[in-house]
């Protein structure tokens, strides 16, 4: 059974390093999405898992064998590429029974498999039509139907939807997703949006600078992440800089930010000392704030407010000196002045990174 | 320029503003279109096709001194039969060892890779009538060459084999270019995505690539079949060398064409059936050529690949283990030993054959005469070519007007139609004229001018196929006039592939006997020159291949520099 697992994978190109000791495993039937920014080595690393490149170093196993030196066509998996690269002298039924056709599976059987497979993509009445009268979607729900009609158990996505309209791209991927459970794959998904991410994974891995930054599920990831990038990359936050100026108790602290603007939070996670610089990273969504002065708030003005929806953002401008956003239903105006409480349990404490922030948060 | 006074350059100035704005006029780049126009089809594509309309007029004397007699009509026959028999089973040949190897050349990284990429091109910079005398010496025993380098293989005795390997070295090359060059256009992600549905690399290609190949193909085919259709020193040295007495429809019209001229030099009549004869068979090789270049497409377009069935397990094995690394081998080997060392053999040949007599009796004036005759001549028809041709490019991909699609079409007939038959038309054209006085150099400086027009054109039109014209727009939206918007934004990214044209232009036109001997044979060029001292009654092989072997230096040098110059220009500009 698919069980992708990846041991010190590295791959160089002359002197640029694409992955450095990658470690990962992919466990039977998880959707596994593997986020980063663009040229973060992604594409290396499922071309890496693929055969399409060697890794320089570093072992990978799939099904617990080895698979250097093995040809793509020899490994066990399907593919759907970001630039969906479906045939374009077949028609959508010839692509889709492209699979069988070439391990010489009897007409009749390759027929079955592949009015299945169309079926399952709901593209059946367009089967007899050429790659270029399709729309977009349909293109990529080719490619789609073409990879499962190798009933491979192993399913990889090279952002498989990104270069679709918005619309389609979000009911495409509910659909990917549901496929991938019904016919009980493990699935690959690799993406540079980190909506479409969390939406559909399993389980998330984001990669920066050829290197793993944090694994662990959507809800973890957003609500707990362990690093600066995470926070700032899944989701939106804001940070603050700011300084431990009182340690009361364990979860306790004073923090102290610029225009010696402070303020007393109980409850916070981490162990830091008194006098360490550290960086304080908010939610927009997870504060409370109101128009009269309140104890224990930042205060600030609205400097714009932005209709977005469901919910208005607001970029404010705190007395720290800070830019932060906020989103909310209420509505309030333009150079209003604001007060800010942070709710300890959502927001997070890191340590002030020894290269600044702008280069932590930084996308490559 | 910080010696000019000033003023001057205002002045200059105020005349470069001027000129812009004159040239700009709508009527001034309509006159100058219409002139390219002009004279694409009075001067390039009429003198081409001029002989179907002499044929038609002179009937009456083509039935009675060809049609009606049989020695004659066998002798042309058979000679077109050489002809179609060589190149049809030439373009077969190239299409099945161009596919691989092209293939090889684009899909696969290996270490010399580059290095072959280049030496692949060499044997295009040699003249076809050194080529022929190289390839008879390298493969065919040749009866009349006192001393053989060691390593002639010795063994064609007779004219179809030997032609056909004379024509694989000289079509090879530009096959596999033009098929590696459109190989390359092709997402080689399709070929990955096969491989992810479980082909083999074998089957990827086979299924996938080579259907979405189809225009490639029908490309290299023509390039094949015009080529070896047109090829007459070669031939004719070749035929020599081996000492056969066979002909091909070029050789014999170069033939008929020297007698013809011999005899008026005498001051006796020609024999009757010399010129009908000529213009009866330029007409079926002009018709052959495009009916062979219309099949190709065909079928290059409608064929049935072997798509139907896959034999994964015979395919898995020519994919994988050693059968590729022995593949590759095989076709590094196969260029070296069929293209390559044939090439350049007669090299070997100048190092066993020199000595000092041989220097001091050789006929150094008609030598140098020969070989500035055809600098001036290539020179001058590149550069006309290229002040002529580069607009015409333009107005054939930048315009649209139904026209363009017309022209576009009309702009190859040159490349198709064999040159010897092209030089006999272009002949034909200029001494049944009236208005210019006769001229030997200028109607073959005119001929050329004709046979290499396409490649300037075709090579431009390549060039701006690549750019968007949005480039350009964005250019006058800025307030730039049409003609500097060429100037700075076209004229840098189609440079190169000018200079590309213009440099198979010079080389061709340098290398061009056919349409010479058919124009003029009083006009000695030095392919000329080399094919009279290999066909001649006391033929001087030596001094043959030395003349070659200069050629090929002065192309190569002028191609060196060329290059250099554009690489250096780029940089002073970046």
């Amino acid at each position: 059974m698919p069980n992708v697992q990846l041991k010190g994978v590295s791959k160089y190109f002359g002197r640029i390093k694409a992955l450095e000791e990658i470690d990962l495993e992919i466990k039977e039937g998880e959707y596994v999405g593997i986020l980063g920014p663009s040229g973060c080595g992604k594409t290396t690393l499922i071309n890496c898992i693929t055969g399409i490149v060697e890794p320089t170093h570093g072992t990978i196993l799939i099904d617990g064998k080895n698979v250097a030196n093995i040809p793509i066509e020899r490994r066990d998996f399907a593919m759907v590429f970001q630039s969906i690269a479906i045939f374009p002298h077949m028609t959508v039924e010839q692509n889709a029974a492209y699979g069988p056709f070439v391990r010489n599976v009897p007409k009749q059987t390759r027929g079955e498999i592949s009015e299945e497979m169309l079926r399952l993509v709901d593209l059946l009445e367009q089967k007899q039509l050429r790659p270029r009268s399709l729309s977009g979607g349909a293109k990529q729900k080719t490619a789609v139907a073409r990879a499962l009609a190798n009933q491979e158990k192993l399913l990889i996505l090279d952002e498989p939807i990104s270069a679709l309209d918005y619309k389609v791209r979000v009911s495409l991927r509910y659909e990917l997703r549901r496929l991938v459970k019904k016919l009980g794959l493990t699935a690959v998904h690799i993406t540079h949006d980190q909506e479409e991410a969390m939406s559909i994974s399993d389980r998330l891995v984001i990669l920066r600078a050829g290197r793993i930054v944090e694994v662990g599920t959507p809800q973890q990831l957003y609500e707990h992440p362990h690093t600066l990038f995470s926070m700032n990359f899944v989701g939106e936050s804001n940070f603050l800089e700011g300084m431990i100026k009182q340690k009361r108790a364990q979860d306790s602290y004073r923090i102290e930010f610029r225009n010696n603007q402070y303020i007393d939070l109980q409850g916070l996670k981490g162990d830091f000392d008194q006098g360490e610089s550290i960086i304080l990273a908010f939610r927009p969504e997870t504060m409370n704030y109101c128009s009269q002065e309140e104890d224990n708030a930042l205060s600030g003005t609205i400097l714009r407010k932005r209709f977005r929806g469901g919910y208005i953002r607001y970029e404010v401008k705190l007395l720290t000196d800070d830019l932060i956003i906020i989103d909310s239903q209420t509505l309030l105006e333009e150079k209003e002045k604001i007060f800010i409480q942070i709710d300890p349990y959502e927001a997070r404490l890191f340590a002030s990174p020894e290269f600044g922030l702008k280069k932590v948060l930084a996308l490559e | 320029m910080a010696l000019i006074p000033s003023s001057h350059q205002q002045q200059l100035k105020q005349f470069q503003t001027r000129f812009i704005e004159y040239v700009s006029k709508p009527s001034v780049s309509y006159t100058w279109y219409f002139f390219i126009i002009l004279f694409f089809f009075t001067l390039v594509l009429f003198p081409t096709i001029f002989v179907l309309i002499y044929a038609v007029l002179e009937f009456v004397i083509i039935q009675s001194e060809v049609l009606s007699n049989p020695t004659i009509m066998s002798e042309i026959l058979e000679a077109l039969m050489y002809s179609i028999a060589v190149s049809v089973t030439i373009t077969i040949v190239d299409l099945i060892f161009g596919l691989p190897i092209a293939w090889i050349l684009v899909r696969k990284e290996f270490r010399f890779k580059s290095i072959l990429n280049s030496i692949i091109e060499l044997p295009l910079a040699v003249p076809t009538a050194g080529l022929g005398f190289s390839v008879a010496l390298f493969w065919g025993v040749t009866p009349n060459v006192p001393v053989k380098p060691f390593f002639a293989l010795n063994f064609v005795r007779d004219a179809l084999p030997i032609l056909i390997l004379f024509h694989f070295t000289t079509t090879f090359p530009y096959v596999i270019r033009s098929l590696a060059a459109i190989l390359d256009e092709i997402d080689i992600t399709l070929e990955i995505a096969a491989r992810t549905c479980g082909a083999s690399k074998f089957t990827a290609a086979r299924t996938v690539t080579l259907p979405l190949f189809r225009s490639g193909v029908a490309t290299a085919m023509v390039l094949s079949l015009a080529k070896s259709l047109s090829d007459t020193g070669g031939a004719m040295t070749v035929l020599a060398t081996i000492g056969s007495l066979k002909q091909t429809s070029t050789v014999l019209i170069g033939n008929w064409k020297g007698d013809y001229q011999h005899a008026i030099a005498a001051g006796k009549e020609p024999l009757g059936y010399l010129l009908p004869g000529m213009a009866f068979a330029s007409v079926l090789m002009i018709c052959i050529a495009l009916c062979l270049v219309f099949l190709a497409k065909i079928l290059a377009k409608q064929a049935k690949l072997p798509f139907r069935r896959v034999f994964p397990s015979i395919e898995w094995r020519i994919s994988e283990g050693t059968a590729p690394q022995a593949r590759s081998i095989l076709s590094f080997g196969f260029l070296v030993f069929f293209v390559l060392i044939p090439s350049f053999f007669l090299v070997l040949y100048i190092f066993q054959g020199i000595s000092i007599e041989k220097l001091l009796t050789a006929d150094w004036f008609l030598f140098s005469q020969s070989i500035l005759l055809s600098v001036i001549v290539a020179t001058v028809a590149t550069l006309v070519n290229v002040c002529l041709g580069v607009p015409m490019a333009i107005l054939i991909t930048r315009k649209n007007h139904p026209f363009s699609r017309i022209l576009d079409a009309l702009v190859d007939i040159p490349y198709v139609v064999p040159s010897a038959a092209l030089g006999f038309s272009v002949g034909l054209f200029w001494t049944t004229q009236i208005i210019f006085p006769p001229n030997e150099l200028f109607f073959v400086i005119m001929a050329h001018i004709s046979m290499t027009f396409p490649f300037i054109v075709r090579n431009t039109i390549g060039g701006l196929a690549e750019l968007d014209p949005a480039y350009e727009d964005a250019a006058r939206s800025l307030g730039a006039r049409p003609i500097q918007a060429f100037h700075h934004v076209t004229l840098p990214v189609v440079k190169f592939s000018i200079i590309a044209g213009a440099i198979m232009s010079f080389t061709r036109s340098i290398g061009e006997t056919g349409a010479t001997l058919a124009v003029s044979p009083e006009s000695i060029t030095a392919p000329v020159f080399i094919v009279a001292l290999i066909t001649g009654a006391e033929p001087d092989y030596f001094f043959a291949a030395l003349t070659t072997v200069i050629l090929i230096l002065i192309s190569s040098l002028l191609i060196f520099v060329l290059r250099a110059k554009v690489t250096k220009k780029g940089k002073r500009k970046a």
